[in-house]
């Protein structure tokens, strides 16, 4: 599968339809999914028996029970529900930075990434929603129905630019107030908002919705590789800094980075919801089939 | 401390632009680079006041200070400054006499061994550390080395200076010394001359040598006879033979007597005894027939028992041309009026044949045609039609009798010396010409002998020159040669061949030559650049081998065998110094402290590298393993470059 701006080979292709994404969360929705709820409907496995009582299904009756106690007990079943998978796809300035040295730049990692990400839940017949976000949230892609399904989506990313600046408190209430049903939402980003992506994220995790977060970094976004005075700039807001780099202010900054992904990575925990932390130097196969897998978020 | 190669403001200049360059590139390696981040919230504010507080002073600044003082060290070095010596270094101009002259026998080799050891002396006697530049002069001066201080490599090349083919010529070779003193030395020191001095006594005459002129002069007998001149041509009266002379020229002081030999290959061809006064030249002629080419060599030799000082000159040779002929077959039927016309000359190989044994592809040079035309004329062959009949390439206006011819066409190679008017011909063809033919004699009615070059050469005669009304005049054989030095312009070439000295060559030209259309060659075809003023032809060859002058149908072949001499021995005037001069005695050692400088600027730029560059390794083991002197010294970063 070829298109400009989002490529993903064919064998990446073979080995992601053996994944499937995976919820820890009990989260009501239509028959027809995988993952087990506890919420009771139409499945295959038995939950628990019930008195019966005036509208149930007959069909559900347990006649054995009711042969030997003369007593009407109705049957009840696991639901395995089909619940919508959201990825948000942050498409923000910041998201071009530090593809210099020859590396993906983030943007692009994160295209494939949904690509990716995409096929594994069509394979699976999810329903998948691909959201990009910058300073709102933009026009959602919603596509179902099998792994044929793949070529739209990647269109769809493709045509994708960046631009805006990350503001996760704005995207977050539209995608709360856009999408009430709760379901599985993959965001990836790099995360860096000026103001705090705790509360946003917080929020979104409280409205029920399963959070698996996956934070990409370019190695200058996390170890700069410069030396000597620099004029730093913001990608997203052009503010400048001026100011001398060395080995020192080296090591302080990749320590506050650090300090930040292992803070996103708890609130994610803390709400039930898994973390990956992705440099774009490491090939998106190893990351999916490594990281990725080893969060649980696919199996 | 001196410095040899740069002055002291030359030098102070060098190390302002130098040192500006390097805290330029310093100021220009550390100025602010502009980066896009993602972020700045990980940039701490604190951290960024305190450290743009330290960069606003001069960052690293042992590193500057150890990059200039490794610049202007190296700098230094370039500069060739020394230790001890004289203040004074002066610089000398050794010129080695490397003429041919210098190639006379004496009892210990040759002149050159003498004026070798005497410049090898001069040298030893000069200080140590004076530049010497050393200048062989022959014809020309051609510098060998700079101006030096290595000593070693002037002997060296003085050592390998060989003896060359040409005269010395003293005063350009001084003009030049005098020149490169004042335009590349700081402070002028003597112009030495080693060598025989013998130039040509104009020059001996006028010299003027500069004031700072030593002279190593050596002596040399001056006792030569030899070859000055071998020339050569083919005898205007009979083509078959050879006229030499050859010009033998008695340097010394003494009358001579000397036997000339000439000989081709095996063949004795003559010996001469000539008895020369001293300083005269005599010339002896030979007379000879030589058909086949051949190495044609005069040799002299004393038969008074005399040394010759300078053996190389008793010899010359030249290179002989074999005779060629041209080929003509006539058909005609009434070849015995033709005869006396073509048969006798040397260089013209006649057969005559009926046109009933026509043969189209005979082999001949030249094909005439006597009141005959082949049904097939031939093509791409030089043709001589007379009287043509119908079927001849030549259109025909009409026949004339008793025609005056009126004109000869001087424009036409084929009427040069053809002037008479008063002949009267019988009866005769007047040509119709086409745009290719060129007429070369007229009657009234028309031309009666055109020529046309196209496609081949041929030429038409609409008369019989062996008719009663032709039959005694002169212009018939003159026609007859013209025609065939025309057809034929290889064969009848004339040739000049001299044996010649190397240098300057004189060749008397015709007056009004048109110098456009004279060409000088050299070996392999080379065209070499010449003169012409007046009567006289100049070219200069500096080396032995063969220069063809052509002009016209004339080609004078120079073979420059013959070294050149010079006739004079110079007397300098008695104010001029002369000798090796002693060694000063209170000449100190010398000591060059470049190399060390250049070390110690190579160390320094190395130990700036280590400790701010790129050495990384090196810099973090240095940071562990800092001394306590360092703490105060604080690196926060590495160079990005």
């Amino acid at each position: 599968m070829a298109e400009s701006g989002v490529v993903i080979d064919n064998e990446l292709l073979e080995r992601l339809e053996r994944l499937a994404i995976h919820w820890q969360k009990s989260l009501p929705g239509l028959v027809g999914g995988h993952n087990t709820s506890r919420y009771t409907g139409s499945g295959q496995e038995f939950l628990d028996h019930r008195h019966f009582h005036h509208g149930d299904d007959v069909r559900d009756v347990n006649w054995r029970a009711f042969l030997r106690l003369e007593k009407l007990f109705l049957k009840m079943f696991q639901l395995e529900p089909r619940i919508p998978v959201r990825i948000m796809v942050d498409i923000s300035k910041s998201m071009m930075t530090g593809g210099d040295n020859g590396d993906t730049s983030k943007f692009d990692y994160a295209r494939k990434l949904a690509a990716a990400l995409c096929y594994v839940g069509l394979v699976r017949l999810e329903s998948i929603c691909l959201n990009p976000f910058s300073n709102k949230l933009g026009d959602a892609f919603v596509v179902a129905g099998g792994r044929h399904r793949i070529q739209p989506a990647v269109r769809f990313l493709t045509t994708l630019t960046p631009g805006g600046h990350t503001d996760f408190f704005t995207v977050v209430r539209e995608f709360i107030s856009r999408y009430p049903q709760r379901g599985v939402t993959f965001v990836i980003s790099d995360f860096l908002d000026d103001a705090d992506c705790e509360k946003p994220l917080q929020y979104l995790a409280d409205f029920g919705h399963e959070l698996i977060l996956i934070q990409l970094w370019s190695e200058a976004d996390r170890e700069p590789p410069w030396d000597g005075e620099l004029e730093l700039e913001d990608a997203e807001t052009g503010r400048r800094v001026e100011l001398p780099f060395g080995t020192d202010v080296r090591t302080k900054y990749t320590g506050a980075f650090d300090e930040y992904s292992a803070h996103l990575r708890g609130v994610a925990l803390r709400n039930g919801g898994r973390y990956v932390g992705l440099s774009t130097a490491v090939p998106i196969e190893e990351a999916i089939f490594g990281p990725i897998l080893r969060t649980g978020a696919i199996q | 401390m001196n410095f040899l190669n740069l002055s002291l403001g030359e030098l102070l200049g060098l190390a302002g632009v130098l040192s500006a360059g390097v805290v330029a590139l310093y100021l220009f390696d550390r100025t602010r680079r502009r980066r896009i981040v993602a972020t700045l919230r990980f940039w701490a504010p604190s951290e960024i006041s305190s450290e743009w507080k330290r960069s606003r002073r001069v960052q690293q600044p042992w590193s500057l200070i150890l990059q200039i003082l490794s610049m202007l060290l190296l700098l230094a070095a370039i500069a060739g400054p020394r230790l001890g010596g004289s203040l004074a270094a002066r610089d000398h101009v050794l010129i080695l006499d490397t003429s041919a002259w210098m190639g006379a026998r004496t009892r210990q080799g040759i002149l050159l061994d003498q004026a070798k050891t005497t410049a090898l002396s001069y040298l030893n006697s000069l200080p140590p550390g004076d530049p010497v530049m050393l200048v062989r002069a022959d014809a020309l001066a051609t510098p060998v080395t700079p101006f030096e201080t290595r000593h070693q490599i002037v002997a060296d090349a003085i050592r390998q200076s060989q003896p060359s083919a040409s005269a010395l010529s003293l005063q350009p070779a001084l003009n030049f010394a005098t020149n490169a003193q004042r335009l590349q030395s700081g402070r002028a020191g003597e112009i030495a001359f080693a060598g025989a001095a013998r130039v040509s006594k104009e020059e001996a005459e006028s010299l003027a040598p500069p004031p700072n002129f030593r002279l190593l002069q050596i002596p040399s007998s001056g006792e030569n006879v030899g070859l000055k001149k071998l020339g050569l041509r083919r005898s205007p009266s009979s083509p078959e033979s050879w006229e030499a002379y050859v010009s033998v020229k008695n340097d010394g002081v003494r009358a001579r007597e000397v036997a000339v030999d000439l000989r081709s290959g095996t063949t004795d061809l003559g010996t001469k005894t000539v008895k020369i006064p001293p300083g005269a030249e005599v010339a002896t002629t030979f007379t000879f027939k030589l058909a086949e080419a051949g190495l044609l060599e005069a040799r002299i030799h004393s038969t008074d028992n005399r040394d010759d000082a300078f053996p190389q000159d008793d010899r010359a040779a030249l290179d002989l041309p074999a005779l060629t002929t041209v080929r003509v077959v006539v058909y005609s039927n009434n070849p015995e009026s033709l005869q006396p016309l073509l048969v006798g000359h040397p260089q013209v190989d006649a057969k005559f044949e009926s046109p009933s044994r026509y043969n189209p592809s005979i082999e001949a040079d030249v094909l005439v045609f006597d009141r005959f035309a082949p049904p097939q004329p031939p093509t791409g062959r030089e043709i001589v039609w007379i009287d043509p009949p119908a079927g001849s390439p030549f259109a025909i206006r009409g026949t004339q009798t008793n025609a005056k011819l009126e004109r000869w066409r001087a424009e036409s190679p084929l009427a040069a010396g053809l002037y008479t008017k008063d002949l009267e011909l019988a009866s005769t063809k007047i040509f119709e010409p086409s745009k290719n033919d060129q007429s070369v004699a007229e009657t009234s009615r028309g031309p009666v002998v055109i020529a046309r070059t196209m496609p081949s050469k041929m030429v038409a005669l609409g008369f019989q020159p062996t008719g009663p009304s032709m039959k005694y005049q002169l212009a018939t054989p003159l026609l007859i040669a013209n025609i065939l030095r025309w057809m034929a312009p290889d064969t009848f070439r004339r040739w000049d061949i001299q044996a010649a000295t190397v240098g300057t060559v004189s060749v008397p030209v015709e007056k009004g030559t048109d110098a456009s259309k004279i060409r000088v060659t050299g070996d392999r075809g080379r065209p070499l650049p010449f003169t012409v003023q007046g009567e006289v032809l100049r070219f200069f060859s500096g080396a032995p081998g063969a220069v063809h002058v052509h002009d016209g149908d004339r080609e004078t072949v120079y073979s420059l065998s013959l070294p050149d001499v010079g006739e004079a021995a110079w007397k300098a005037p008695p104010t001029v110094a002369r000798g090796v001069p002693r060694l000063a005695g209170g000449v100190a050692s010398v000591a060059n402290i470049w190399p060390w400088l250049a070390l110690l600027g190579g160390l320094g730029l190395l130990i700036e590298w280590l400790l701010y560059g790129r050495g990384a390794m090196v810099h973090l083991r240095a940071a562990r393993t800092a001394p306590a002197w360092t703490s105060r010294m604080k690196i926060p970063w590495r160079k990005a470059s």
